[in-house]
């Protein structure tokens, strides 16, 4: 009998992890990432032949080097980094473009580790370059060792915005503000999650060691309702939220800077798992709409599997144990409460301590209001918030139904930078929770007709 | 020097450490504005990692290049893209 | 609300093209009748909002073109008809049809006559004119076209929107998200199930294309529509390609640049099934056929694809008017509801408010003809 395949998308912490244990049992392993070397965004590598300073804690540090090292040493898998999977579909197909060709992978089973992306509020001016995520403007210091601005000014929700403010001053950069929406404090209710996650928590004090060290002005409870510049950011206006969630008239302060980094929460990428037919759930706080899953990474579609933050944000470790977990299970381990007895404590342990790190995405719901009418929501497409605003008016509530009467989400990135806004601008707006979310399909990367057309086939 | 590597942007040298991202070395050039969409907004990186593509410039002729996914190469010309 | 007891004179189910222009021109007449629109999906869900967008005026019988002539004509004055001063995003930058064989080119000779004679401005053009006007087709057996400047595409998704706009100033009820679960014949009008609701209405028009049958069953009423599967390309935005909307009746593709730059396909295959969603081998059954005639796109990216269902009648032609069963109509659109359901709706709302009989459009077109033989045969047909 041949071996059992096992398609892994995404090479980060919850990938390589998925990726080792289904190689340890004998499975055959491919795995199809889009950087061009492992470690996904938070165990970043550098390309560069002289590689860059590390910024990072020690601790994330080793441990990102002992995964890597692991990943290295599980050989035979078939590791194809720069591929992009455009489609998944039900029936297992992985379909995966490398430069001008395609090839549909037929495997046994699939992990889907895709992973997050950052979410922003959009607010006049947030198109001017100079304005970027949080952990975007991470991912320049981080793997290129280039300071991506001078004068910063980092703002947003939950422990990112601390760690890039840190870092971008330990790198030599001058941080102006640090805006925090939601009191870190909201994590003190929650002792048992603390105590489990004290490793990080020490982490997370030394990074606040260097911002008290350098002085850094704090604004809590602060949000930036504009940015201001032409083809560079020259400043950013922020204001003081108020107890209602909305910025409070006369405390706005305008502060210059080239660098604004925002982090306002994330979004799982969860359109592979939905295009393949998995049901998706809401999670406000752990990533919008998620691929609902069992505790071995099993959704509702036969033989697709997902690990880590795609099915709901959960940070690195959980990631990694996570990984373990569903890579023995796609491989078909027999007893896998036995089996994965450490992996699953440790996972439970650390998701403890993640519960108390969501508590600080959850935002109040009014902040929605400094998306003004004349705000780009879909930058790709160039749709306002007024465009938005009277679909919902006119009835088109849900975002298939603002797609089709206002175009947000057809463009280049195919909605995931606007989606997220869309749903929660809808929920602000009209007070009705969200119901569903855009209908995933092909592509969930653009691919030309040359390479859909130069296609070949790979079945177990 | 091997590890650094010079390429153009809108007729303009650049040196680069080699393996950077075109993204990346014109961050560290000063230079942040990619492109000009079609309705005249200027347009750099947002995301630094694929996703937004709002970075996408002409790279050696091919346009709508991520210059987040893209590693600098001697000789490279990159463009701005304007009006798409 | 609910609308359990509900009594209206005219309940349209779907609210597709064909069922809201069907409402709208109702409504418009004022006679003070109650009309209810149902649809089971939300605003543009089903096929008028999945459609390639595409009219024209070139067709081979009079019929199909003089509903044509009238719904364009409706769709350029559609900002002031419906007062939507946004427009529809029409786009009137010709329409070529392709022949890539002499017996297909020879119909379309045919076809350009019958068009000339009621006034359509369309002309024949060889392969070389054809490519001059698309430089990016390909040369692969194409022998050449038809063209008419006056045809083009509008938006599905604001033609709808502006429809459904003048539909509720007209007091029209269009509720989404209701289901009809079945229609049972009351004294001399019906009730039908929707969703927890019984209600009654005097008249009932399905707009449901291939899920008519259904319907009907429990009437006892028999129609020949099966569905079409149908899968959509659209590229990311690009420069100028493909100026005219194209349509190849060999490739079964039909090709059209929006104004935003994005070029859209569709492509039909022999396939059973009512499944809208995208199938996987599709892409690479459509990718080489694309490339084949459209060269000059091979190195265009596929930003995202779509499926759709349109219906299908035995002759490929649309089934307006009333059933067997008194009070109980029907407009199936046979794949081209949107381009013709200006005109349709027109001459429906006259059928059923007026009980006007002696449309010679509507007479040809009735559920009878597949019971007295009377099939119609369109010369240019396709199925893209």
């Amino acid at each position: 009998m041949p071996a059992r395949w096992i398609v892994v998308v995404g090479a980060g912490p919850a990938g390589m992890a998925a990726a080792i244990e289904a190689h340890k049992r004998g499975c055959r392993v491919t795995v199809l990432d889009e950087a061009p070397l492992p470690g996904g965004q938070i165990y970043r590598q550098s390309a560069a032949a002289a590689k860059p300073r590390e910024f990072a804690e020690p601790g994330e540090i080793a441990r990102k080097k002992r995964l890597l090292e692991e990943f290295a040493q599980a050989r035979p898998i078939d590791y194809r980094a720069g591929v992009a999977v455009y489609a998944v579909f039900g029936n297992r197909e992985v379909h995966v473009a490398q430069g001008e060709r395609t090839e549909v992978l037929c495997p046994d089973a699939v992990v889907l580790a895709t992973g997050v992306r950052e979410n922003a509020i959009p607010f006049p001016g947030w198109t001017t370059p100079g304005v970027m995520y949080a952990g975007g403007a991470q991912a320049i210091l981080k793997s290129q060792g280039v300071l991506p601005g001078r004068r910063i000014v980092v703002a947003g929700c939950g422990p990112l915005p601390m760690v890039v403010a840190a870092q971008m001053l330990r790198a030599g950069g001058t941080v102006e503000a640090l805006a925090i929406l939601s009191p870190m404090s909201r994590m003190l209710r929650r002792l048992t999650g603390l105590w489990r996650g004290r490793e990080i928590l020490l982490e997370g004090l030394r990074y606040l060691q260097t911002i008290r060290g350098a002085g850094v002005t704090r604004l809590p409870r602060h949000v930036v309702t504009h940015a201001i510049g032409g083809r560079r950011l020259e400043a950013v206006v922020l204001s003081r939220i108020g107890r209602d969630g909305k910025p409070v008239r006369g405390t706005e302060r305008e502060l210059a800077c080239d660098l604004l980094a925002l982090n306002y929460g994330f979004t799982a990428n969860s359109e592979l798992a939905a295009m393949a037919g998995a049901q998706l759930k809401f999670e406000r706080t752990g990533g919008g709409w998620v691929p609902a899953a069992d505790r071995f990474g099993r959704t509702s579609a036969e033989g697709i599997f997902v690990a880590g933050d795609c099915a709901g944000l959960r940070g690195a470790l959980v990631a990694e144990a996570e990984g373990r977990i569903v890579g023995a299970a796609a491989a078909g381990a027999a007893d896998l409460e036995h089996e994965l007895r450490e992996a699953l404590w440790r996972r439970s342990n650390h998701q403890a301590f993640q519960a108390a790190v969501r508590a600080t995405f959850d935002l109040p719901p009014a902040l929605w209001s400094i998306v003004t009418d004349d705000t780009i929501v879909c930058r790709c497409e160039n749709v306002k918030f007024a465009e938005i605003r009277q679909a919902f008016q006119s009835g088109h509530v849900t975002p298939n139904a603002v797609k089709r009467n206002a175009r947000p989400g057809m463009g280049w990135c195919a909605g995931r930078t606007c989606l997220r806004a869309i749903g929660e601008l809808s929920e602000f707006c009209t007070g009705a929770a969200q119901a569903e979310t855009m209908t995933a399909r092909p592509m969930a990367r653009p691919v030309s007709f040359a390479a859909l057309s130069n296609q070949t086939r790979a079945a177990s | 020097m091997a590890d650094t590597v010079q390429f153009m942007f809108n007729d303009t040298p650049i040196v680069a450490r080699a393996g950077q991202s075109v993204a990346a070395a014109l961050i560290a050039a000063g230079e942040r504005c990619l492109r000009i969409d079609e309705a005249g907004n200027p347009k750099g990186a947002l995301c630094g990692i694929g996703v937004c593509w709002e970075c996408r410039c002409i790279v050696n002729g091919v346009s709508n290049t991520r210059a987040c996914m893209t590693h600098v190469a001697p000789g490279m010309v990159v463009r701005r893209q304007v009006g798409v | 609300m609910s609308a359990n007891g509900k009594k209206v004179d005219v309940l349209i189910v779907g609210a597709g093209a064909y069922g809201l222009s069907c409402a709208w021109w109702m409504a418009r007449k004022r006679t003070g009748a109650s009309i209810m629109v149902v649809d089971q999906g939300e605003f543009a869900s089903g096929a008028s909002g999945r459609n390639g967008a595409g009219f024209r005026m070139q067709w081979g019988l009079e019929m199909n073109i003089r509903l044509c002539q009238e719904s364009i004509r409706f769709f350029e004055n559609a900002a002031e008809e419906l007062d939507y001063p946004r427009g529809i995003d029409l786009k009137q930058d010709g329409y070529l049809v392709l022949a890539h064989s002499e017996k297909a080119y020879a119909n379309l000779r045919t076809a350009v006559a019958t068009q000339q004679g009621l006034g359509v401005p369309s002309e024949m053009l060889d392969a070389d004119e054809c490519v001059k006007m698309v430089p990016a087709l390909g040369r692969n057996r194409l022998v050449g076209g038809s063209y008419c400047a006056r045809d083009g595409s509008a938006s599905p998704f604001l033609w709808l929107d502006a429809l459904l706009k003048a539909c509720r100033r007209e007091k029209v009820d269009v509720r989404y998200g209701t289901r009809v679960h079945g229609i049972r014949k009351n004294g001399a009008g019906f009730s039908a199930m929707l969703n927890e609701d019984e209600i009654e209405a005097y008249r009932v028009l399905l707009c449901v294309d291939w899920a008519a049958p259904e319907l009907l069953a429990s009437l006892g009423v028999e129609l020949p529509v099966v569905s079409l599967p149908k899968e959509a390309i659209v590229t990311v935005p690009c420069e100028p390609k493909v100026r005219p909307i194209l349509i190849s009746l060999e490739h079964h593709i039909s090709v059209n640049q929006v104004n935003r730059g994005s070029i859209i396909f569709v492509v039909s295959r022999a396939r059973e099934g009512s499944e809208v969603r995208s199938t996987p081998d599709f892409l690479a059954f459509a990718a080489p056929r694309v490339i084949d005639l459209l060269p000059g796109v091979a190195d265009v990216p596929v930003l995202r694809t779509w499926g759709g269902v349109s219906s299908l009648t035995p002759d490929m032609q649309p089934i307006l008017g009333q059933t067997e069963v008194e009070g109980l109509y029907v407009a199936v659109s046979s794949y081209r509801g949107f381009m013709t359901s200006p005109a349709v709706g027109r001459m429906m709302a006259a059928l059923i408010l007026d009980d006007d009989t002696n449309d010679p459009i509507l007479s040809k077109l009735g559920p009878r003809r597949f019971q007295t033989g009377d099939l119609i045969s369109e010369p240019l047909l396709n199925q893209a």
